[in-house]
């Protein structure tokens, strides 16, 4: 079921620090060619910072931690399937080609022993109906790997997901913020459960929180502000590009790219700059805090 | 994009609430396109926030400060200096919902194309006290478009033309401008649509003692505008006449008569509150179900007591004013002229606080 990397796979026998890559960032999340340029780069941030990527997505019936450069070209190519929780056992049995959201990278990562992902934004609640929750909060309620993000995307209802994090046992830990970042934005209204200055320091929590619990925990980092798109601006941004969307008649699997097209054409590239900024950075900080991990693990063995 | 939309409000020493409002508003899913607030003569840190976190989420805020102004003069400035006419109005220690303008200004488009629009406005109690005056005392959102439902200024929107036509907001009032401005609309006959999914969320007044001093001046509004005399009248005999009337005949006459009439008028009195605290049993449970509803009768009450005591010092200065109040409530108001529209030192200063 899983093919692994030489690379990660060597990493992860020695433990040695590995992090875990989302692939829908490839496929859905940006336009090409920023996808492949991004993902390379997402993936030299992790190893310069001394861990080992391990990006996952699935090829011909089987899962696959550590991606070669053909693999990542076919991600990059149409008609890549986005697997959440829901459709992963349907697209190994038919064999596709899919591209993992943070539910399905984070499970497949705890399945082969990685305890890092990282990512740009979680799912979370969207507005309007309550029930409309992303699968990627029930996966990280369920799942012991820390998530290295934003926050969670920008266009969702951040109260209700912040909340819903709460309500299930999530802890929230902010390196350099107070509050939980909105993915584009830096600055909201809703507190983390804890602040660290560093991934280093917020290693500490994550250590102590697999040993008590058997589920995820977030570890949210602010876009770099001098990429920060403020809320209000990305609220403008967002309504003016679904007014073109409705005017055009774009509906069903075209919404995404399109209204990333959109946005990115509206904000003159300043929601694609923050978003790749955001990228980078967290790919850095998740390496940064999967090295703490490791360090930890090394002394608790050496006592 | 839809037509454009300046948002108003007015605050006054609002330090501690209107970071959320603020982020509330930066989290429009229909982002105003213009958003004006006037201050009335802050002391706290109100201006210094607005400032700072307006610049932090990108909102388009023009601030203008007015020491003195009340909430009418407040609006009027903020409409008079707002770019578009749609304008959509709310007001301090409030937190909107994401769809709110969006829910809002869709009723101005064709083939609707309304004049005024009435949101809703829902309680936020966190505290037991706080659920238990939200039951008391607001109304349900299946109660709002008909009977005595009176859309406030916290969750309206309107064309800049309905504004002109009433004369603006009433300046001469301290207190109920927005009953009295949704008066002034209706006599103009404008097309009002009622839209109860555009909510504003709100804290009820923490304590019994804040909750008196508002009720009061909503009285003395009330008193000002010449506003439902016949509600406070009929508060003055159940108080006055009909309660110690039917307590003594109760004592001395026929207990069955006296305090079974009693008896019903608490069941007329307080149905409907308990009916809404009931709706919020599970948010509650139990325990505190039991505690808000054994304070509902202090907080009927109290609110009786203050209305009775705000409205007879309003009564006379609306009664001096009877010609002006009665041309406002027609809706044929004078706009206030635009020099009078600069700040300068209040005529009349509160006599109470603006809690």
């Amino acid at each position: 079921m899983f093919v692994i990397a030489d690379e990660v796979r060597e990493a992860l026998a020695n433990e040695r620090p590995v992090v875990a890559l989302e692939s829908t960032v490839i496929a859905h999340g940006l336009p090409s060619p920023t996808n492949l340029t991004i993902a390379h780069e997402m993936e030299a941030n992790v190893r310069a910072a001394g861990a080992v990527p391990a990006t996952i997505a699935l090829f011909d019936g089987t899962i696959h931690v550590g991606l070669s450069d053909e693999q990542f070209e076919r991600l990059a190519a149409p008609g890549v399937e986005k697997v959440n929780l829901s459709n992963l056992s349907l697209v190994l049995a038919r064999q596709g080609v899919g591209a993992t959201t943070v539910a399905a990278t984070i499970w497949c990562a705890a399945k082969v022993g990685i305890d890092v992902m990282t990512t740009g934004g979680i799912g979370g609640v969207h507005h309007g109906e309550a029930w409309d929750v992303s699968s990627d909060l029930p996966a990280l309620a369920q799942t012991p790997v820390a998530v290295v993000c934003s926050g969670a995307k920008s266009i969702l209802d951040l109260r209700r997901t912040r909340e819903w994090l709460e309500t299930w046992g999530i802890p929230v830990v902010g390196v350099e913020t107070d509050v939980f970042p909105a993915f584009f934005s830096r600055l909201t209204e809703l507190p983390v459960d804890v602040r660290v200055e560093t991934p280093e320091e917020a290693a500490h929590i994550v250590g102590v929180h697999r040993t008590v619990r058997e589920s995820g925990i977030l570890v949210t980092v602010p876009v770099p502000a001098e990429h920060e798109v403020p809320v209000a601006a990305f609220n403008r941004f967002l309504a003016a590009a679904n007014a073109e969307l409705a005017a055009h008649n774009i509906r069903g699997a075209d919404v995404t790219p399109a209204l990333l097209d959109a946005l990115a054409r509206i904000s003159e590239g300043a929601t694609l700059r923050a978003n790749e900024a955001l990228l980078r950075n967290n790919a850095t900080m998740a390496a940064r805090l999967a090295v703490a991990l490791s360090q930890l693990d090394e002394e608790l063995s050496a006592r | 994009m839809s037509e454009p939309v300046s948002l108003i409000l007015t605050v006054l020493n609002e330090g501690d609430s209107i970071a959320p409002l603020l982020h509330s508003i930066a989290a429009q899913t229909r982002p105003p396109d213009d958003i004006v607030i006037v201050d009335g003569g802050s002391t706290d840190e109100t201006v210094r926030i607005i400032d700072r976190l307006s610049n932090a989420l990108g909102l388009p805020v023009r601030l203008f400060v007015e020491p003195g102004a009340n909430i009418s003069r407040g609006r009027n400035r903020a409409i008079a200096e707002a770019a578009h006419d749609i304008i959509a109005a709310t007001d301090a220690g409030v937190r909107l919902d994401p769809e709110w303008l969006a829910r809002l200004t869709r009723h101005f488009e064709p083939p609707e194309s309304a004049d005024f629009v009435s949101g809703f406005f829902l309680p936020d109690p966190q505290t037991t006290f706080e659920y238990a005056l939200a039951a008391a005392t607001l109304p349900a959102r299946e109660e709002m478009g008909r009977g005595r439902f009176m859309p406030s200024s916290r969750s309206v929107a309107f064309r800049r033309y309905v504004w002109e036509a009433v004369g603006g907001y009433p300046e001469w009032a301290d207190y109920s401008e927005d009953v009295l401005f949704d008066l002034a609309v209706m006599a103009r006959g404008f097309h009002i649509v009622y839209e109860p999914d555009a909510i504003v969320w709100f804290r009820p007044r923490p304590s019994l003692a804040a909750f008196a001093r508002q009720y009061r001046n909503y009285a003395y509004g009330d008193g000002q505008g010449l506003l439902w005399p016949l509600r406070h009248l009929i508060r003055y005999g159940t108080y006055g006449i009909l309660a110690p009337l039917l307590g003594g005949i109760g004592v001395k006459r026929n207990a069955t008569l006296g305090f079974g009439g009693l008896a019903l008028g608490a069941t007329v009195m307080f149905y409907t509150p308990y009916k809404r605290l009931w709706r919020m049993r599970h948010e509650l449970g139990w325990k505190r179900l039991a505690a808000a509803a054994a304070l509902i009768p202090l907080i009927r009450l109290t609110g009786d007591a203050a209305k009775m005591y705000g409205y007879p010092i309003g009564l006379p200065e609306g009664w001096r004013n009877r010609e002006t109040v009665r041309i406002y409530r027609r809706g044929e108001g004078i706009l206030p002229p635009s020099d009078a529209m600069q700040p300068e030192p209040p005529k009349n200063p509160a006599r109470f606080s603006q809690n």
